[in-house]
């Protein structure tokens, strides 16, 4: 295994240190001088981040939506021109931004979750590989992913349960009004989460996070 | 122009401090009055009431060295007399930051060793946050610090009172002034000016947060107002009824000469000691019972409500990421989540969260990254400062910034004025904000802002006449 090196984009956030510690401890774990760095949205340029060369980026959460450069800095750049190539993982903003590179719009919800805990049926792959269904997740958007505007290039990885409705099919998702808490790329090692990982409230954040890290 | 590194006044102290006991058994607070009389800049710090353990001691500090003050990019150093030294001005990109060239922070000692005890203005996140130009208060400077190089500490647990200091000892001036004899000075007169929000504006403020928040801008946003007072006449007496009517765990009253500020704040912004960080986001308030089961039966109602669950984890994760910039990887923990707290007017739920200092960081970098509270901002914080700075029109002064001390040894303890009483000259102001989320309502977060102020305004109406 070679050493990792896992570049952090904060979107002028109050919890992307909480991602921050939860990836740096396990990357200490790792004891081959694997290391995060986290940069403001709007402290390097491409070509800068390119100089890094990172071998994962983490599109952190934060506040606005991603539709305005103000509050997405260069994020949607690199997904653009890193995505294909380098492990990605967009969380709350992040994975919006995601989704609206590839064509998506963002829209309201119909209720703010801020500080509100959700069940979430997921995949059990990628980055909810081996994680139990029915995890609890922290969630704090009042922005969501419109599910009938998402592109044929992402398919849908996680959605809140409905107590209701257990059984969710999630390839039938985009056409039902789900609350989607989860997307990837088909084709490219593209990730993305509404929910935050790192929030104390989440349940599995690590292996999530562990996951990510080590390629699944 | 710029200063030179060489021309700082740097604190020059020996490897440790020396002790002397005093007395036993004494008034402690009085002596501080009688101290309070005889010296134009002094300060106590206690730690009163059901969270009383917060801190053992007590401390007394008076005629401090220097004063060390900033204002904008300038450094003011203030010496006590021309045997110290001259007042300067230094220019300087971040004088918060430069304190860093001027105080030591390796003096040994297992007791308290004296140190920086003063204040920074909430505006000081100037100082830390690039992005943010956050309205500064016209009477109250960015920071203000005494640098105490000697004072009193009276340990609770045993009565004893000791005497610390590094070269010269002022024992003979304390010992003459625990002779004399104290009368308490004559109550002031205190006059209710205005509130700088009234009712139906604050309502408008909290409709423009809900927008904010739907749009995606913010999760909660801290946004209240001044109550101007005029005080004429001496502010012990007010100090003295803020410790009867509301003993919390940070108790101070800190005077720069014509600056006074009393308080009894229920909330540590942050403590360090040896390495080890804490804080205890306080958020989610209701009022006490008439008995133990009603404060039971409100504590339930408290704990069960989603609103108030919703803020206080919000908080729990704000308390976590400013810990988690300047702490080893792995070490941020929740100790406790959502215990009650009580104090005289209010419950609150209390949460616990600790982290380790990592090693390439002080305990200045540890104060800048959980500046403010975010109970006092909201979250994401940079994005309810904004909205802040423009929803109150003018700075907050020391209120939500720090008000505490940097040690001589490295660790330090700063908590959140808040509940308190920011005086400079007759004029005074007591500031409350309310923490709004969707689920808010204006005249719940008006309610709420009554409730915290209902303390502070107790007592200052006893001084009405």
């Amino acid at each position: 295994m070679s050493a990792l090196n896992v570049l952090l984009l904060d979107n002028f956030d109050s919890f992307a240190f909480n991602l921050y510690q939860m990836v740096g401890e396990l990357l200490e774990r790792r004891k081959d001088g694997s290391n995060i760095k986290v940069i403001r949205n709007n402290e390097w340029d491409l070509t800068q981040v390119k100089q890094f060369n990172p071998s994962h980026i983490i599109i952190g959460p934060g506040p606005g939506s991603p539709d305005k450069p103000a509050y997405f800095g260069i994020c949607g750049e690199l997904i653009k021109e890193l995505g294909p190539t380098t492990p990605t993982l967009g969380v709350c903003l992040g994975m919006q931004g995601l989704c609206h590179i590839f064509g998506a719009t963002i829209i309201h919800a119909n209720v703010p979750m801020h500080g509100k805990i959700s069940s979430i049926v997921h995949n059990d792959a990628n980055i909810f590989h081996s994680l139990p269904q029915n995890v609890e997740i922290m969630r704090y958007h009042s922005l969501v992913v419109d599910p009938k505007t998402i592109a044929e290039c992402l398919e849908i990885t996680s959605v809140v349960a409905l107590s209701e409705t257990p059984a969710i099919d999630l390839n039938d998702a985009v056409k039902e009004p789900h609350e989607i808490m989860g997307i990837k790329h088909k084709d490219f090692p593209i990730q993305g989460i509404q929910f935050h990982p790192e929030s104390f409230g989440t349940e599995g954040g690590y292996r999530m996070l562990a996951n990510f890290i080590e390629g699944k | 122009m710029k200063h030179k590194q060489s021309d700082l006044p740097k604190i020059e102290l020996p490897g440790k401090p020396q002790y002397e006991k005093l007395a036993v058994g004494i008034d402690f607070l009085e002596l501080f009055y009688k101290v309070e009389q005889e010296y134009q800049t002094c300060f106590l710090l206690e730690s009163l009431g059901e969270e009383g353990h917060m801190s053992r001691y007590s401390l007394i500090g008076f005629s401090p060295e220097a004063i060390l003050r900033a204002r904008g990019q300038e450094l003011y150093y203030e010496p006590r007399d021309a045997s110290i030294g001259k007042p300067q001005t230094f220019q300087t990109d971040n004088p918060y930051f430069t304190l860093r060239e001027i105080v030591p922070t390796d003096v040994i000692s297992r007791k308290y060793a004296g140190g920086l005890v003063g204040y920074l203005g909430y505006d000081a996140m100037n100082y830390f946050e690039a992005s943010l130009n956050v309205h500064s208060h016209q009477e109250f400077d960015g920071f203000r610090f005494g640098v105490y190089k000697d004072g009193l500490v009276y340990d609770k647990m045993t009565g004893e009172v000791f005497y610390y200091y590094y070269t010269s000892s002022r024992l003979t001036a304390v010992k003459n002034l625990l002779d004399k004899k104290f009368t308490m000075p004559p109550k002031p007169k205190v006059t209710y000016i205005e509130d700088t929000m009234n009712q139906p504006d604050h309502a408008r403020a909290v409709e423009k947060v809900k927008q904010d928040i739907i749009d995606g801008l913010v999760f909660q946003c801290e946004v209240g107002f001044k109550s101007l007072y005029k005080v004429e006449g001496s502010k012990v007496p007010i100090y003295q009824r803020l410790r009867e009517v509301n003993p919390s765990p940070h108790m101070y009253y800190l005077k720069f000469d014509g600056q006074v500020i009393a308080g009894a704040s229920p909330e540590l912004l942050l403590r360090l000691r040896q390495g080890e960080m804490e804080t205890f986001p306080l958020a989610g308030t209701t009022i006490r019972g008439k008995n133990p089961a009603e404060d039971t039966e409100l504590a339930r109602q408290l704990l069960n409500d989603p609103k108030e669950i919703a803020e206080h984890n919000m908080l729990v994760d704000l308390h976590r990421n400013d810990l988690g910039r300047v702490a080893k990887f792995g070490t941020v923990k929740v100790r406790n989540l959502m215990d009650i707290k009580r104090y005289s007017h209010v419950q609150h739920i209390s949460s616990d969260i600790v982290g380790i200092l990592a090693d390439d960081e002080d305990m200045f970098s540890a104060l800048a990254a959980n500046f403010p509270a975010g109970t006092l901002t909201g979250a994401p914080k940079i994005e309810a400062m904004k909205i802040i700075n423009q929803m109150e029109g003018e700075g907050r002064g020391p209120y939500g910034g720090a008000i505490g001390q940097f040690c001589f040894n490295g660790d330090c303890t700063f908590a959140i004025p808040i509940r308190s009483l920011f005086c400079n000259g007759e004029n005074a102001y007591a500031q409350t904000c309310g923490g709004n989320v969707y689920d808010s309502t204006a005249e719940g977060e008006y309610l709420e802002i009554q409730r915290k102020l209902a303390a502070t305004k107790k007592v200052l109406s006893e001084f009405a006449k």
